[in-house]
């Protein structure tokens, strides 16, 4: 199944808070920290595990008032980079 | 490493430690002899971290008005040259300082954990006044932290060698209501006496 159909969930152990809209994670893999921008924030707090990843870049395009290719591919991106980093998983 | 919330096993090369929160008290079966101010630094940042406090990489000096000033940073960034241009304030510690809330107020105390210096002079806390992450610079200059900023910056001085999700939300609470209660600076220096004469002209 291609990765846009499938549901994304955050690593449940990952902590993480958000502080003034901007997520901050601590890797459960290596420690690093890795803070995310806003639309990054929406896109962590989104991943749920009940929304697909075309249902997050759907609501990130509506609610950050864009229509563009561009901010599409980086919210699919980003999505990958979490996964690859084991942040958050697709199923 | 196995963490239930109140009872911790460590299984590690040299030794195994079994934690129990509640009882407050260890077990540590150890196959050589360990060096064990490390293991001590270890317990102590779990169980700090657990009270809603941490220890900080950070030296920290009480003034002649019962307030701590801390100074956080990785080695070479100044902790230990900062101590030496404390001008007859105490000295809680050079290297490890332990943050700990108590009633809503954020106090630092002196930790065993010596740096370059030794021992400490006193074993004794106050409340913290302002805290600062230093680099050494030509000139001073400060700037105020926003509340992110002094998080991120924060959780990467903190001592918690064990990775657990639930501990590290645990910090992360405190932390966000310490940059929220504390001052939190960025600060460059010269090491040089007037340090705190810069400081003070923007900390009354």
């Amino acid at each position: 199944m291609d990765l846009l159909d499938k549901k994304i969930s955050r690593n449940e152990a990952i902590a993480w808070r958000t502080i003034e809209g901007e997520a901050l994670l601590v890797s459960s893999k290596d420690g690093l920290l890795y803070p995310l921008n806003h639309a990054g924030t929406r896109v962590w707090e989104l991943a749920d595990g009940q929304k697909t990843c075309r249902d997050i870049i759907a609501i990130i395009d509506e609610e950050f008032e864009t229509d563009t290719k561009d901010l599409r591919e980086d919210i699919f991106g980003f999505i990958e980079d979490l996964i690859k980093k084991e942040l958050a998983f697709a199923a | 490493m196995l963490w239930d919330g109140s009872n911790l096993t460590v299984k590690a090369q040299v030794f195994d430690l079994t934690m129990d929160f509640r009882k407050q008290e260890a077990m540590i079966t150890a196959s050589r002899n360990l060096g064990i101010v490390d293991l001590l630094r270890f317990l102590t940042s779990l169980v700090l971290v657990k009270r809603g406090g941490f220890l900080s990489h950070a030296s920290a000096i009480l003034d002649s008005k019962g307030r701590v000033f801390v100074f956080c940073g990785p080695s070479e960034s100044g902790k230990t040259t900062i101590a030496r241009l404390s001008g007859g304030k105490t000295i809680l510690t050079d290297e490890t300082t332990a943050i700990v809330r108590m009633n809503g107020d954020f106090y630092a105390y002196a930790t065993p954990f010596a740096g370059e210096f030794g021992q400490v002079e006193k074993n004794t806390g106050a409340p913290i006044r302002a805290i600062f992450f230093i680099n050494k610079a030509g000139q001073f200059s400060h700037g105020k932290l926003t509340v992110p900023e002094a998080i991120r910056k924060m959780l990467c001085s903190a001592i918690l060698d064990f990775y657990d999700a639930k501990l590290y939300n645990y910090l992360f609470d405190t932390l966000s209501a310490l940059v929220k209660t504390v001052p939190c600076y960025e600060l460059r220096f010269r090491a040089e006496p007037a340090l705190w004469e810069y400081l003070y002209g923007f900390i009354r």
